[in-house]
């Protein structure tokens, strides 16, 4: 059941997507109107949701814990966001990025596998809860920055470039992504200080500093500070437009990154999350 | 024969003929009046810079003969190598497509939908139920094909191309801040259009400073020369350039200074001028968005292109109302007669039931019912096949002879005609 949902899910994702790329293509006809892609995203937004209730309602456990139900958490968290940037700014083209950002999630998910994990699972904490679900926030933030950046460097060329194309026609203004672009970070550099202080609070209180394995840490530390040093220069007013742009892009490469390789070098990824 | 048109457009006559024959909103009911007075016909004038078409729901000949001989003395010349006259379905099927404007000079463009409205509103007492079913399911049409498609999509004039290049750049225009420097027809247009959108206009730079503050209190900005418009660049957001100036007049050297204060904040620069006032390299500089004249054309250009492809779809939404009202106006006949048929027989039914009631006092209000029931059923049973006849038959568009057979059959007279029976707006 729990992979039927997530594979529903992936199918509206990926069909949010596919709306969205249509009047890329530049067919005859080809033009869709957002209604079509924000009933797709809300409909993968509401199965993915319904697939994190059954996870919780299956392990008695929220999806926070272990690599599958945390990484589909986030690919929820992910899709949410950018759902509400598509129904409040009715620009879909945010669904260019972060739809195949969500299928890659759920794919990866899906592929670690919801089942071998289920006995496993058990109940942790109050401030291992709020930890992960804030830094997942905090990360899911990041990732909208990112999508609104790339979305943003692809129009900034276009117009620099005076190409008038499928991407200048469907691609929201500059100043609105760059909008979205600070407000994920602004939002997210707080939820991610959160979830760090959380983080501090849960090995103090509950398993000790011994437990938590150096990729858990650094990437943990690492998103925090770049994340910061991106909010803090937005805030300062001292970056901004193209800039600001690349910031979040290599920002959420440098986490990306990192946790993919302190995860393949620990050999001990289980543990973590 | 029904629904007639006559008229002239942007492909059938010259501008010069188009403006002799075009009459203003205010003049249109006085028009009609005059037309049927002199010919007893229900009208709409559709009159605007690209065609001027009467729409007649029938064909008296005299009421073209009138419109003919008006337009010809209006004209000082014979209408006749300018007009064309279409009859029936293509009446229909013409105005559905100008409502969306897939007619129009510019493919389309949006104005003519409300110019269709305003000439449908200015004949509310000239035009019949068919006219006003005629123009509301135009509008339809026409709604439904911007709504659907992307026929009226983007900017289609280089005043317009401008505003869709500031939009992209800053979404929301309202409360930026513009500098003009030079005038020109075409810079004036898009500062307007600009402004209409919420743009301020911060300073206007001219090399006479007299003609500066006239352009300036025109667009409600501050006169300045040229050279106190260089540090200007730091604090506007959108700059249009369009100076007679034989070469370059802002250049790289000049602004890159003030453009390094801007804080990362973008510059659109639409350089309307030809020659061009921009040096190309001042579109090198960070955050700097300069467009010349041949892009904003390539805007309009791309634009179009959009919108051919977009025209099966928007001919396919043309045909399904076409078709609906079609149903309707071929129909129309048979309705009438059906609902004239049934009447009568109601009434025949009623009388007969209420004298066998009479006569049988003893049946309990159960029986009485069940009576009434079978009246009822017969009566169905037995209009049934006339009334599936009747339909077809307007499918076909021979309900007029049939539906007139049908009332000598029963003895039926024809439905009055009630002018505003169907004049509910949409």
């Amino acid at each position: 059941m729990l992979t039927e949902l997530h594979l529903a899910a992936l199918t509206f994702y990926a069909l949010t997507g596919a709306l969205v790329a249509v009047p890329l293509l530049r067919l005859p006809g080809g033009t869709v109107r957002g209604t079509p892609a924000l009933v797709a995203a809300f409909a993968a937004v509401a199965v993915h949701f319904a697939a994190l209730l059954a996870y919780a309602r299956t392990t008695g456990a929220l999806p926070l814990s272990g690599i599958a139900p945390a990484v589909s958490s986030l690919g929820f968290l992910v899709g949410l966001l950018a759902f509400l940037v598509l129904w409040l700014t009715r620009e879909r083209a945010i669904a260019l990025v972060a739809a195949p950002l969500v299928v890659v999630l759920l794919v990866a998910a899906l592929s670690t596998g919801f089942g071998p994990t289920l006995s496993g699972v058990s109940p942790r904490g109050p401030w291992f809860v709020l930890h992960v679900g804030a830094s997942l926030l905090g990360l899911a933030l990041i990732a909208v920055a990112f999508a609104a950046s790339a979305l943003y460097l692809l129009q900034h060329r276009e117009l620099k470039a005076r190409r008038f194309g499928a991407v200048f026609q469907a691609f929201p203004p500059l100043e609105q992504l760059d909008r979205i672009n600070y407000i994920a970070l602004v939002l997210g550099f707080p939820t991610l200080t959160l979830g760090v202080v959380l983080g501090a609070g849960y090995v103090g209180l509950e398993v000790g500093i011994r437990q938590i394995g150096p990729a858990h840490l650094g990437v943990g530390l690492g998103a925090w500070v770049v994340l910061g040093a991106m909010a803090g220069l937005r805030l300062a007013g001292r970056l901004r437009g193209r800039r600001a742009a690349l910031g979040a892009i290599a920002g959420f490469a440098v986490i990306a990154a990192s946790y993919t390789t302190l995860v393949l070098l620990q050999h001990g990824f289980r543990r973590f999350l | 024969m029904g629904l007639t048109l006559i008229g002239l457009n942007h492909r059938s006559a010259p501008v010069e003929i188009r403006e002799r024959l075009y009459w203003p909103v205010a003049e249109v009911p006085g028009v009609l009046q005059k037309l049927s007075g002199a010919s007893g016909t229900h009208a709409v004038l559709l009159s605007t810079c690209n065609r001027t078409e009467f729409y007649l729901s029938e064909n008296y000949p005299q009421a073209l003969e009138v419109i003919s001989r008006q337009a010809s003395a209006r004209l000082g010349q014979p209408l006749d190598p300018y007009a064309y006259v279409l009859q029936e379905r293509d009446v229909a099927e013409h105005l559905f497509r100008v409502a969306a404007g897939m007619d129009s000079l510019v493919l389309g463009e949006s104005q003519v939908q409300g110019q269709v409205r305003e000439a449908w509103e200015a004949a509310q007492t000239s035009a019949d139920p068919v006219l006003h079913r005629l123009f509301q399911s135009a509008l339809r049409a026409g709604g439904r094909v911007r709504a659907e498609t992307a026929l009226g999509a983007g900017a289609a004039s280089v005043p317009s191309a401008s505003v869709e290049l500031a939009h992209k750049i800053f979404g929301d225009l309202s409360g930026r801040k513009a500098l003009v420097l030079g005038s020109g027809e075409m810079a004036e247009l898009a500062m307007g259009l600009l402004i209409s959108e919420g743009v301020r206009t911060a300073m206007v730079a001219h090399r006479h400073l007299e003609h500066a503050a006239q352009i300036a209190e025109k667009l409600g900005g501050r006169a300045v020369e040229y050279g106190e418009a260089w540090p200007m660049f730091a604090e506007v957001d959108i700059v249009v350039t369009s100076t007679a100036a034989p070469h370059a007049i802002v250049t790289g050297r000049q602004v890159s200074e003030a453009v390094a204060r801007r804080g990362g904040r973008p510059l659109c620069i639409l350089d309307i001028a030809v020659p061009r006032d921009v040096d190309p390299a001042v579109g090198r500089l960070d955050n700097v968005f300069l467009y010349d004249i041949d892009d904003l054309q390539g805007v309009v250009a791309a634009n179009i292109g959009i919108r051919r492809r977009e025209v099966p779809a928007a001919e396919r939404i043309v045909q399904q109302e076409l078709r609906h009202f079609w149903d309707w106006y071929t129909g129309r006949g048979a309705v009438d007669a059906i609902r004239q048929l049934r009447d009568h027989a109601d009434g025949l039914r009623a009388v007969e039931l209420e004298r066998a009631l009479r006569r049988l006092e003893h049946l309990d209000p159960a029986d009485r019912e069940r009576v009434e029931y079978l009246t009822r059923a017969l009566m169905n049973k037995f209009l049934h096949g006339p009334t599936l006849a009747l339909r077809a038959a307007a499918g076909n568009g021979n309900d007029r002879e049939l539906a007139d057979a049908v009332r000598r059959l029963f003895g039926l007279r024809e439905a009055p005609t009630q002018p505003n029976q169907e004049s509910t707006r949409q």
